[in-house]
């Protein structure tokens, strides 16, 4: 008998599907069978496919599942081209898809791309000898893309602006009305991941009125492609401060590849801030691959431009937040457009009447 | 008719399977996306197969994803049948009623 979530499958290996406390149960196990074949495991990942050996009851293969990111592959050296690694694959795809994903996209080292060419994945970009980026879904990308070139702009200068916008501020303003001056279009892309204080359908409205009066900008909404959770996770995850450059350059090279040439974009504009490491060398690394790094796509200018400053201080979205905090309204009204002003005084307006009627 | 109303999915992307995966779709028709390792000496049969399996079902609407390994006719028919079935959450099979 088989446990709920178990299915035997043969030459004596069982595949089951772990979340929630089962995982939990067996995150040694699956920590230790990783390690030994030189594999981290990641702790975003909340489902696991595990294949035991019904013999010794031990693992000999794994996937993981972080939301539509495909992590921690791995299948035991004795197992490898019997098969199991495609079990494993359907299952853990079958999972993705059933979720609710229509896309699963996944990173592999160079050298096992063709491994997962078997999953059904396509190589999107690649960094030749090191790192792959995979998709599983094709026609989703292609839908994406087309979607895109409808939006195209003529003119020979096209610009290009991609922010979170926690919230927008009269940096970002700043930025994309540069951009604007100095390009025949500008379009704007929304980071889509609902992991900041804002949401994202906040951030969205509060980018289309402050750049409302603007009428060569195109505001974009975010995607699976574009600065995601998939295609750079490290973003993410604000504690990493060792930014990954392998994520930075994936994500550049997939802008250059796909979404620039989509809309003929032909320069991205970026801020600049001297003290902050994080950010410096972000740009750093996309500049090399957006520009200099010899790949299949035309390159892209990066144009930096320093950053707005109020009284000295960079006008930032964590100043802002920092003063919503200390609930420093009036120092807030300084450094972003009328609509954020009115959406945060509002919002923290209804919290004070909620915690009155408390 | 048979309403397509969530992702039903069914095969495997072992050799001499193939994997099916059927989701609603905004248009009256059924958009068809085939990756095979055969393709170009099957694409055309394997096309034929899928459109008249889902036409026995009285799908008119659906995304059809079909990533084959070589599967034979009878294992495509049955594979997009469940798939089918699945994304309908159609709990009444009868298979075998369609051939």
């Amino acid at each position: 008998m088989f446990a709920p979530g178990m299915m035997s499958i043969s030459d004596g290996i069982t595949l089951s599907v772990l979340q929630d406390d089962d995982l939990q149960s067996k995150l040694k196990e699956i920590t230790q069978f990783l390690t030994d074949r030189g594999l981290n495991i990641d702790v975003q990942v909340k489902t696991f496919i595990l294949a035991y050996n019904q013999e010794d009851n031990q693992i000999v293969g794994c996937a993981g599942l972080d939301k539509n990111v495909v992590k921690c592959v791995c299948v035991d050296e004795q197992f490898r081209g019997s098969g199991l690694s495609v079990k494993i694959g359907t299952e853990v795809i079958k999972r993705g898809l059933s979720e609710g994903y229509d896309d699963l996209f996944l990173y592999t080292k160079y050298k096992n791309l063709k491994l997962f060419r078997g999953w059904g994945f396509t190589p999107l970009v690649e960094l030749p000898d090191v790192v792959a980026f995979m998709n599983y879904n094709s026609q989703k990308f292609r839908d994406y893309l087309e979607g895109l070139q409808t939006l195209k702009k003529n003119g020979s200068r096209i610009g290009s602006v991609v922010m979170n916008a926690n919230p927008f501020t009269n940096g970002h303003r700043y930025l994309v009305e540069q951009a604007s001056k100095n390009c025949d279009w500008v379009h704007v892309f929304l980071v889509r991941e609902d992991v900041s204080l804002f949401s994202y359908k906040t951030r969205l409205e509060l980018v289309r009125e402050g750049l409302a009066d603007i009428n060569n900008v195109t505001v974009h909404e975010g995607s699976d492609y574009i600065i995601s959770h998939a295609t750079f996770p490290q973003y993410f995850l604000k504690n990493d401060y060792d930014v990954n450059t392998q994520a930075s350059a994936i994500d550049a090279l997939m802008f250059r590849r796909y979404i620039a040439p989509a809309l003929n974009i032909s320069v991205r504009y970026v801020g600049t801030e001297p003290l902050d490491k994080t950010t410096a060398r972000y740009n750093l690394v996309l500049k090399k691959f957006l520009n200099t790094y010899p790949y299949n796509a035309k390159p892209i200018e990066l144009k930096e431009l320093e950053r707005l400053k109020y009284r000295g201080v960079v006008v930032s979205a964590s100043r802002v937040r920092r003063l919503m905090e200390a609930r420093n309204y009036e120092g807030i009204k300084d450094l972003v457009p009328e609509s954020t002003f009115v959406f945060i005084k509002n919002a923290s307006d209804n919290c004070q009447k909620k915690k009155e009627t408390l | 008719m048979m309403k397509i109303k969530q992702k039903g999915i069914a095969g495997t992307l072992e050799s001499s399977d193939v994997l099916v995966v059927v989701s609603p779709h905004n248009e009256d028709k059924i958009k068809l996306i085939l990756q095979s390792k055969v393709e170009k000496q099957y694409g055309d049969s394997i096309k034929k197969t899928v459109i008249s399996t889902l036409s026995k079902c009285g799908v008119v609407s659906a995304l059809v994803d079909v990533r084959d390994q070589g599967a034979l006719d009878c294992v495509i028919k049955a594979r997009v049948e469940t798939a089918v079935y699945r994304a309908a959450d159609e709990k009444k099979v009868k298979f075998g009623e369609l051939s």
